[in-house]
C-alpha cells in the first residue's frame, strides 16, 4: 500500500467519522485561498481608485479590502480547532483503537519480542491523531498550491515574466529539503543520548533507584552524567539545525533575489505606463504574504515528509497484521483430557536468534498429571510453556491436544480452556477485585474471587487491604503499592479464577515468597491439581529453579540449552545420576551438613 | 493601574528568570533576533509607502530596501528560531538537572516516595508529552515574545500614525480587546483539557498495556485485549468529551473577534481612502497606512506565546514547590568527595535502639526493634514475607528515618555522623540497573571515580569475568539493548554486576557489606558459586545478609529472626535448631520438602 493510497483511506475514514466537520474543513480551506488571492486584487483597487482620485470605489474597494483580511484572519482561527477537532476523534475512535488491536490481538506473541516491530509501536502508539494530521497536512499543502497558483495567475496578468517567482520558490522548496536530511541525521545521532538523559533523570526522582544511589552517595556523579548526556544532545541538535537553517536562508535568498526583481520590473512597467501604482502596491502586499505562503509550502512538504515518522510505522503494522493472516483454527478446545499432552518434535527458534530456544523436544505429558519443568536460565523452560499455550507457533514439530494438533484448535478456545500464572506477571493498576477478577471475565463472581484468594494464600493480603477488595492498587493512580511478593499472590489468584482448566500453568510462582507461603501456596495448588484433574484429566505445569519445588511432581522434565535431556519422576532421575541428580545435590546439600543419597 | 502593571510584571518575571540559565551572548542574540523580527512588519509597511511615493522618479533604493527587508526578514526568523533553540534548551537542561538534583540530594527516600513529590517530580520533569505541557525554556521565550509582540504592536502604530494618530485608538484598543477574547477562548480550553488528566493518564496506562511485554502472555490467556481497550476508550472518552464540546464553543465563539476586527478595520480603511482622495494625499503614506493598521491586528492576534507561557507555569511552580518541601531535609553532603577511601579503619559497631518504623499511615513495621551488628561478624536475618527485614535494610542504608528508636554507630547516631554511608555497600533487592556502560555501572557503586583496576578487579570477584570475556568491548560495553552493541543481560547477569558495584564500594573503603537477597535470580549453581566466592572477600568486613532461602544462611556467624518487627530469635544456625523455635520450624518445612518430596504436608494447623 503506497502513502497515496492510504491517504485516501484516512481520508475516507474522516469523510465517514465526521462528515460535517470534514466538509467545512475543504470548504473553509478553499475559501482561504480565494479571500488570500483577494486581498491582493482588493488592494490593487484600493490604490488605483485613489490615483484616480474616484473617492466613490476607493472608499468600496477599501472596505472590501478591509473584508477580506478579517476574513482571512477568522477563517484561520475557526479552521484551526476543526481540524483538532478532527485529527483527534477519528485518531482515537479509528486510529488507536487499530493499533491496540495490532499488538493485543495477534494470537501469538512472537512480536513483543521482534525489535522491529517494538520500535513501531512505540513511533505510532498514542500519536494516533498525528497519523490522522497528515491527511490534513496534505489537504492543506493542496490549499497553499491553490493560493500560490491565483497569487501567479493574478502577477502573471501584471506581466508573464512575474512567473519566474515561480522557478524561485521551486528552487527555494529544493534548498530547503536538502538542510532537511542533515537534521534527521543529527536526530538518529543524538537519539542514544537522549535516551541516557532520561533514563538517568528517571532513576534520579525515582525512589526505588534513590536507595541506592543515597547509599553510594553517588548523587552528583548521575547529576554530572545527566548534565553531559543533555548537554551533548543539544550540541548535536544545534548542528543539525544550523546546517537546516544555513540551507534555509540560501534557498530565501534565491526568493528574495527573484521577488525584488519582480517588483522593480512592475515597477519599471508603471513609469512605462503599462502598469499602475496598484500593480506595485499588489506584488509588493502580496510577495510579503507570499512569503508567509511560501514558508507555509515549505514546512508543509517537511511535515508530510516527517509525517513519514508516524505513517511508515502505521503503515508497517498494518501490513504486519495483515500478514499474519486470520486464525483459520476452528476445532473446539475438548471438554476434558483423556490421553494427555504429546510434544513431537518440537522446535523453536525466536525471531533475529540464531539458536534455537527450543530443539526437538518430544515427550508425553499423561492427562492427569503435575509436570515439573527444571533447567538453568534460558534453558528453554519458559518458551516451552508457552508453546503449550499456544503464545507461539512452532517452527517445526507439534504440540498434540489428545491427538490433535494444536495450531488446529482454535486459540481462543484453547485459552478459555486454560490458565496461568506467569514470572512476569502483570501489576494492573485497578481495584484489587478487577486485578483478581480478570482472571475469568465471563464467569467472574465473587464467590469465585472468594475461592480464588483463598487458593492463593492471599487472604490476609486481602484483610489488610483498607478499602478491601475495591482498593485500588499500585502507586500509579494513588492505591496501595504492593510488594514483589504481595503483587505475585494477585497474580496467583488470578491465576485460581477459572475453575476446570485443562492446562494449568505455574511459571516460576513462588520466586518471592516466603519459605511457609510457598509451602502453602504448593499445598493448595497440589490439591487443586488433583481436584482438577479428576474432574478433566487436567495437566498441571510447573517451572521452577527450586528443585524443592518439583521433587514430587509425577514427571520431572529436565532442560538445557533448548533440548529436553532427562525426563522421569523423582527417584528415576536421582538414580540415574544425570544432570538432574547433580543439581539437586547442590540445593540439597545446603540444607544438610553430610550430602544426601 | 501602577500596582497591576507591577503585578503582571513580577509575574512575567517569574517566566524570564529563566534566561539567567543561557549565557549572556544567547540572550543578546534572542533578544535582538526578537526585536527585528517584531519591528519588520512595520518597516515592511513603511518602505512599500515609500517605493510607492518614488514611482516617477529613482526608485532603486525603496526597491533593495524592500528585497533586503524580505530576505532579512526571512534569515532572522531563520535565525532566531535557533536562537531561541540554544536558549531553550539550555534552560531546560538546567532546570531537569536541577529537579534531579533536588531529588538526589534529600537526605531520605522517605519524602521523595511520597505521593505528592512524585506527582511534583512529574510535573516537573519538563519532558512534555501532550500539547498542553509546555517546558520553562518555552515558557521564557514565550514570556519574551509576548513582551516584543507589544513592541511590534507600537512599532506599526508608530507608522499608522505618521498617517494620522487620531487613526490609534480605533485600532489598538479593538486589536487589544480581541487579542483578550482570543486568549480567554484558549485559557479556557486549555483548564478543561487540563480538569481531565487523571483519565488521561488511566488511559494512557491502558492504552500501554496492549503492547507491553510483560502483560502479553496474561492479555492473551485471560482474553483481556477488548476489555482492556475498552477500558482505554472509556477514560479517553471521560477525558476528551468535554474538551470535543468545547471545540465546538471556541468555533461559535469567532463571529465577535471577526465582527470587533471588521468594523474598527472598515472604518480605518475607508477613512485613509477617503481623505487622501479628497485632500490628493500621498499615495505612499496612504499605503503605508493601510498595510501597517492590518499589521496592528496582525502584531495582537498571536496567542502562542501566551499559552506556551501558560504551558509551562505548572512546570515551574513545581519546581519552586519542590524546593520548598524538599528544603527541610538535606543531608549534610560531604565536604569533601575526596576523603572517600577511608582506608584500613575497623568495621564499626551498629547497634539498633528500640527501632520503630512504619510507611506512612499504614500499620508499623518495625515495632521496637533491639539488634547490635558487631564489627567483623556474618549477620544474617531471616523472617516471614513482611516482617520487616527489607526495611531494616532500608533503615539501616539511612534510605529512611526510624519514626522511634536510633541506629548508632560507634555510639554515634547514624543521621549525625558524616561519614556512615561511606562505610556502607549495599546489594538491594531491587538494585538499580543503570543503561551505561558495565564499568560506569560499578563505578557508580561510591561517589568519585576510582581506579580502573579496581573497577576490574570487582567485576571478577562477583564473577563477570566469564561475560566480560565474550564482549568485544568488555567493561566498555553499554547496556542499552536497544544500541546495536549494547549487550542484555539477564537477571542473574544483573544481579551479578549489582554485586559487583558492592564489592567496589567495599575496596574503596567500605566496610559493612549488606545483602537483600542477592540470590534471588540466580539457579542453584550460580548460587553456591556466589557464597563460596563471597567467603573470601568479607574477610574483615562485616556482612548483613537477609535471606528467605535458609540453605543460604546457615554459613552465619549468627542468625536473627524477625518477626512482628521485633527480633524473636537469634543465634548460630546450630543453637536455633536446637532451640526448636520458629527458624527451626521454617528450616524443617524447606528441608523437609527437599529431601521428601512434594506430596510430603506439613500438618495442618502448623502454618498460619
Amino acid at each position: 500500500m503506497t502513502y497515496t493510497r492510504l491517504w485516501a483511506h484516512l481520508f475516507a475514514m474522516c469523510l465517514r467519522r465526521e462528515p460535517l466537520s470534514s466538509w467545512l474543513l475543504i470548504g473553509l480551506l478553499t475559501l482561504n485561498a480565494v479571500v488570500f488571492a483577494g486581498i491582493g486584487l482588493a488592494l490593487k483597487s484600493t490604490v488605483d481608485a485613489i490615483v484616480a482620485g474616484d473617492a466613490g470605489s476607493a472608499v468600496i474597494w477599501a472596505c472590501t479590502t478591509a473584508g477580506a483580511y478579517a476574513l482571512d484572519q477568522s477563517i484561520n482561527a475557526v479552521a484551526y480547532p476543526i481540524r483538532a477537532h478532527i485529527t483527534e476523534k477519528v485518531g482515537h475512535f479509528e486510529i488507536e483503537p487499530a493499533i491496540m488491536r495490532a499488538s493485543a490481538k495477534l494470537p501469538e506473541i512472537d512480536h513483543l519480542e521482534h525489535q522491529e516491530y517494538l520500535d513501531r509501536i512505540t513511533a505510532v502508539r498514542g500519536k494516533s491523531w498525528a497519523v490522522v494530521g497528515t491527511v490534513w497536512s496534505v489537504v492543506e499543502a493542496g490549499s497553499t498550491v491553490v493560493r500560490l497558483a491565483l497569487t501567479l495567475v493574478i502577477l502573471g496578468n501584471v506581466s508573464a515574466w512575474l512567473l519566474v517567482m515561480l522557478l524561485c520558490i521551486a528552487v527555494q522548496i529544493w534548498l530547503d529539503r536538502r538542510g532537511q536530511s542533515g537534521q534527521k541525521r543529527a536526530e538518529l545521532d543524538l537519539a542514544r543520548h537522549d535516551r541516557t538523559q532520561r533514563h538517568l533523570f528517571q532513576l534520579g526522582v525515582s525512589g526505588k533507584a534513590g536507595k541506592e544511589i543515597r547509599t553510594a552517595e553517588v548523587g552528583p556523579n548521575l547529576i554530572d552524567r545527566l548534565t553531559a548526556a543533555s548537554e551533548r544532545v543539544r550540541t548535536i541538535r544545534a548542528r543539525g539545525q544550523l546546517v537546516s537553517a544555513s540551507w534555509s536562508v540560501a534557498g530565501w535568498m534565491v526568493f528574495a533575489l527573484g521577488y525584488t526583481a519582480v517588483i522593480g520590473l512592475v515597477a519599471v512597467r508603471v513609469r512605462d505606463g503599462q502598469a499602475t501604482a496598484g500593480d506595485v502596491m499588489m506584488a509588493a502586499t502580496i510577495g510579503a504574504l507570499l512569503r508567509e505562503v511560501v514558508e507555509k509550502a515549505v514546512w508543509t512538504t517537511a511535515d508530510a515528509t516527517g509525517s513519514v515518522r508516524v505513517l511508515e510505522p502505521y503503515l508497517w503494522l498494518k501490513e504486519y497484521v495483515e500478514g499474519r493472516g486470520a486464525d483459520t483454527a476452528e476445532t473446539p478446545a475438548p471438554r476434558r483430557l483423556n490421553d494427555g499432552i504429546t510434544l513431537d518434535a518440537l522446535t523453536f527458534s525466536y525471531q533475529g536468534t540464531c539458536g534455537a530456544a527450543i530443539e526437538d523436544v518430544s515427550v508425553h505429558l499423561p492427562a492427569g498429571s503435575v509436570v515439573a519443568v527444571v533447567g538453568e536460565y534460558g534453558s528453554g523452560k519458559s518458551t516451552l510453556v508457552k508453546m503449550l499455550a499456544k503464545l507461539h507457533r512452532p517452527r517445526s514439530g507439534r504440540v498434540l491436544i489428545d491427538g490433535t494438533d494444536l495450531q488446529d484448535i482454535d486459540t481462543e478456545s484453547w485459552r478459555t480452556a486454560m490458565s496461568a500464572a506467569f514470572q512476569d506477571f502483570g501489576r494492573y493498576q485497578t481495584t484489587f477485585a478487577e486485578a483478581v477478577g480478570i482472571g475469568d471475565l465471563e464467569h467472574g463472581t465473587a464467590d469465585a474471587r472468594r475461592a480464588a484468594v483463598s487458593a492463593a494464600d492471599a487472604e490476609v493480603l486481602l484483610s489488610r487491604l483498607p478499602d478491601g477488595e475495591s482498593t485500588q492498587l499500585g502507586s500509579e493512580f494513588g492505591g496501595v503499592d504492593l510488594s514483589e511478593g504481595q503483587w505475585q499472590k494477585v497474580a496467583l489468584a488470578r491465576s485460581c479464577m477459572r475453575p476446570e482448566p485443562l492446562l494449568f500453568v505455574l511459571d516460576e510462582p513462588t520466586a518471592s515468597l516466603d519459605a511457609p507461603s510457598e509451602n502453602a501456596v504448593f499445598e493448595s495448588y497440589t490439591a487443586r491439581a488433583k481436584s482438577i484433574a479428576a474432574a478433566t484429566g487436567a495437566v498441571t505445569v510447573i517451572v521452577s529453579h527450586r528443585f524443592s519445588t518439583v521433587a514430587g511432581a509425577d514427571l520431572i522434565l529436565v532442560m538445557k540449552q533448548g533440548r529436553l535431556v532427562e525426563s522421569g519422576s523423582h527417584g528415576e532421575l536421582l538414580d540415574a545420576g544425570g544432570l538432574y541428580a547433580e543439581l539437586y545435590r547442590i540445593h540439597a546439600d545446603s540444607y544438610v551438613d553430610n550430602p544426601l543419597v | 493601574m501602577l500596582h497591576r502593571v507591577r503585578a503582571v510584571l513580577r509575574h512575567r518575571l517569574k517566566f524570564l528568570a529563566h534566561l539567567r540559565s543561557c549565557d549572556a551572548g544567547t540572550v543578546a542574540a534572542v533578544i535582538a533576533l526578537g526585536l527585528a523580527r517584531v519591528l519588520l512588519p512595520a518597516a515592511g509597511a513603511a518602505v512599500t509607502g515609500w517605493l510607492l511615493s518614488s514611482l516617477d522618479g529613482d526608485f532603486t533604493r525603496p526597491l533593495l530596501f524592500l528585497g533586503a527587508i524580505l530576505l532579512v526578514g526571512q534569515a532572522i526568523d531563520i535565525g532566531s528560531r535557533w536562537a531561541e533553540f540554544l536558549a531553550v534548551s539550555r534552560i531546560n537542561l538546567v532546570h531537569r538537572a536541577e529537579v534531579a538534583r533536588l531529588a538526589t540530594e534529600v537526605a531520605t527516600v522517605d519524602l521523595v516516595e511520597r505521593d505528592e513529590v512524585q506527582d511534583l517530580l512529574k510535573t516537573a520533569a519538563a519532558d512534555p508529552t501532550e500539547w498542553v505541557e509546555k517546558t520553562p525554556g518555552e515558557g521564557a521565550i514565550g514570556a519574551l515574545n509576548v513582551l516584543l509582540g507589544y513592541v511590534g504592536l507600537l512599532a506599526t502604530a508608530a507608522v499608522v500614525a505618521a498617517w494620522s494618530p487620531w487613526l490609534l485608538p480605533g485600532l489598538i484598543l479593538p486589536a487589544l480587546l480581541v487579542r483578550h477574547l482570543t486568549i480567554g477562548l484558549w485559557k479556557r480550553h486549555y483548564l478543561i483539557w487540563v480538569e481531565g488528566i487523571e483519565h488521561h493518564r488511566r488511559h494512557q496506562y491502558w492504552g500501554a498495556l496492549t503492547a507491553s511485554r510483560a502483560e502479553a502472555k496474561e492479555l492473551r490467556i485471560f482474553g483481556l485485549a477488548d476489555w482492556i481497550i475498552d477500558r482505554r476508550q472509556r477514560e479517553m472518552r471521560a477525558h476528551l468529551e468535554p474538551v470535543w464540546a468545547d471545540d465546538g464553543a471556541i468555533v461559535r465563539a469567532q463571529w465577535k473577534p471577526f465582527l470587533i476586527t471588521l468594523l474598527p478595520l472598515i472604518a480605518v480603511f475607508a477613512a485613509i481612502a477617503s481623505v487622501t482622495v479628497d485632500q490628493n494625499g500621498s499615495i505612499g503614506l496612504a499605503s503605508a497606512a493601510l498595510a501597517a493598521s492590518w499589521g496592528v491586528f496582525n502584531a495582537a492576534s498571536g496567542v502562542g506565546p501566551m499559552i506556551e507561557m501558560e504551558g509551562s507555569r505548572p512546570g515551574i511552580d513545581a519546581l519552586a514547590e519542590l524546593r520548598r518541601l524538599l528544603a527541610d531535609d538535606r543531608p549534610n553532603r560531604p565536604e569533601q568527595p575526596e576523603r572517600l577511601d577511608a582506608g584500613t579503619a575497623e568495621p564499626p559497631l551498629v547497634r539498633l535502639e528500640g527501632v520503630r518504623f512504619g510507611y506512612g499511615r499504614h500499620r508499623e513495621v518495625l515495632q521496637g526493634l533491639d539488634l547490635e551488628i558487631r564489627p567483623g561478624e556474618h549477620l544474617a536475618i531471616v523472617g516471614f514475607n513482611g516482617a520487616g527485614k527489607s526495611t531494616l535494610i532500608k533503615l539501616l542504608a539511612g534510605a529512611y528515618r526510624p519514626t522511634g528508636g536510633r541506629i548508632t554507630c560507634d555510639g554515634q547516631d547514624i543521621d549525625a555522623s558524616g561519614d556512615w554511608r561511606s562505610r556502607l555497600a549495599v546489594v538491594f533487592q531491587d538494585f538499580v540497573r543503570y543503561r551505561l556502560t558495565i564499568a560506569e555501572n560499578i563505578m557508580l557503586g561510591r561517589l568519585g571515580t576510582g581506579e580502573r583496576d579496581t573497577v576490574a578487579e570487582a567485576a571478577a570477584e562477583a564473577g563477570l569475568g566469564g561475560l566480560l570475556a565474550t564482549l568485544p568491548q568488555g567493561l566498555d560495553t553499554s547496556l542499552d539493548r536497544s544500541l546495536e552493541d549494547g549487550a542484555d543481560l539477564s537477571g542473574g547477569q544483573w544481579q551479578q554486576l549489582a554485586l559487583a558495584r558492592a564489592l567496589y564500594a567495599l575496596k574503596r573503603g567500605a566496610k559493612i557489606l549488606i545483602l537483600d537477597e542477592p540470590t534471588a535470580h540466580l539457579d542453584v549453581r550460580s548460587e553456591k558459586q556466589l557464597f563460596d566466592r563471597l567467603d573470601g572477600l568479607t574477610e574483615g568486613v562485616t556482612t548483613v545478609l537477609v535471606s528467605h532461602r535458609l540453605s543460604t544462611v546457615r554459613r552465619a556467624d549468627r542468625i536473627v529472626l524477625i518477626e512482628e518487627g521485633t527480633v524473636k530469635e537469634q543465634g548460630t544456625h546450630d543453637e536455633l535448631m536446637e532451640r526448636d523455635g520458629e527458624y527451626a520450624r521454617m528450616y524443617r518445612i524447606q528441608a523437609k520438602r527437599l529431601e521428601s518430596g512434594f506430596d510430603d504436608r506439613i500438618e495442618e494447623g502448623e502454618l498460619i
